[in-house]
């Protein structure tokens, strides 16, 4: 069996090669009118991917869209001191600051289980960031949705007496549609890697 | 300081200073931030303050100290 090659419009081609050693297998093709699948049935689609370095605070815009209702951060970073991570929801490049940010913080350290709560305060908190590695994963639910509050759920493992585990809940008391937001470290700077990425409707 | 601006429609990427409005505002969250911490570790430091009485009035009734473990649970 030879190669195949797909022909773009104007130049250039992408080849389709089989293995060294065929398996049994059979690709079957559509027919009649049918059409292959597209990124849209991919569950996560990546809209950011951004390193930064000694940053103050990394500001986000135009990654919440109509596009999709829900989305998922995930942040590696280390602090350059034992910190919080707030959080704050933007709309046309600017910051909200209003005192109508809410958040419930769960967490666990060895046998010790604790809790907090702020509310109205001017900015949420999505986790906590140390001068070790910290691993976060952040869900956001409908930003972009001017009919609904933005709500997220957060947990973050740092190295906090080894490891330790903190779990946020947000929820932003206004229903407004954000196409941003901003995140930042209660002092001092963070070192890493922020992903954004949609959840299929 | 530096604020890292991401604008994901485009790709472009924009480091610079806080704005005066932006600085303004870090100033006035640091002072929020003060205050909260505060407040919690006063809480916390009542809370161990009522743990550890009831504690005692616990091993005045007769329990030993992992009995008293099993009713209060973890620090």
């Amino acid at each position: 069996m030879g190669n195949i090659r797909l022909y773009g419009s104007t130049s250039g081609y992408t080849e389709l090669a089989p293995p060294a050693v065929a398996p049994d297998g059979v690709l079957s093709l559509p027919t009649g009118t049918g059409t292959l699948a597209t990124q849209a049935s991919v569950g996560l689609v990546k809209i950011v991917d951004q390193s930064f370095t000694a940053a103050s605070s990394v500001s986000v815009n135009n990654c919440f869209t109509s596009d999709y209702k829900n989305y998922c951060m995930v942040i590696d970073c280390v602090a350059s001191a034992d910190v919080g991570i707030s959080f704050r929801l933007r709309a046309s490049g600017t910051d909200r600051t209003g005192a109508n940010y809410n958040y419930q913080r769960l967490y666990a350290d060895g046998t010790t289980v604790g809790a907090t709560r702020v509310s109205s305060g001017t900015t949420g908190r999505i986790g906590v960031a140390f001068t070790a590695q910290n691993g976060l994963v952040c869900h956001v639910f409908n930003p972009f949705d001017s009919a609904l509050n933005t709500s997220t759920v957060s947990q973050v493992s740092y190295a906090y007496n080894n490891i330790s585990l903190e779990s946020f809940a947000n929820r932003y008391a206004v229903n407004d549609s954000n196409d941003g937001f901003t995140i930042y470290p209660s002092s001092g700077n963070i070192t890493g890697t922020l992903r954004v990425y949609g959840y299929q409707n | 300081m530096n604020v890292l601006e991401i604008n994901a429609a485009t790709g472009e990427v924009i480091e610079r200073d806080f704005t005066v409005e932006e600085l303004a505002q870090r100033e006035l969250d640091a002072a929020a931030e003060a205050e909260r911490v505060a407040a919690a570790e006063q809480a916390e430091a009542e809370r161990v303050a009522a743990r550890e009485s009831a504690m005692l009035k616990l091993a005045a009734l007769g329990l030993n100290e992992s009995e008293v473990a099993a009713i209060v649970g973890g620090v």
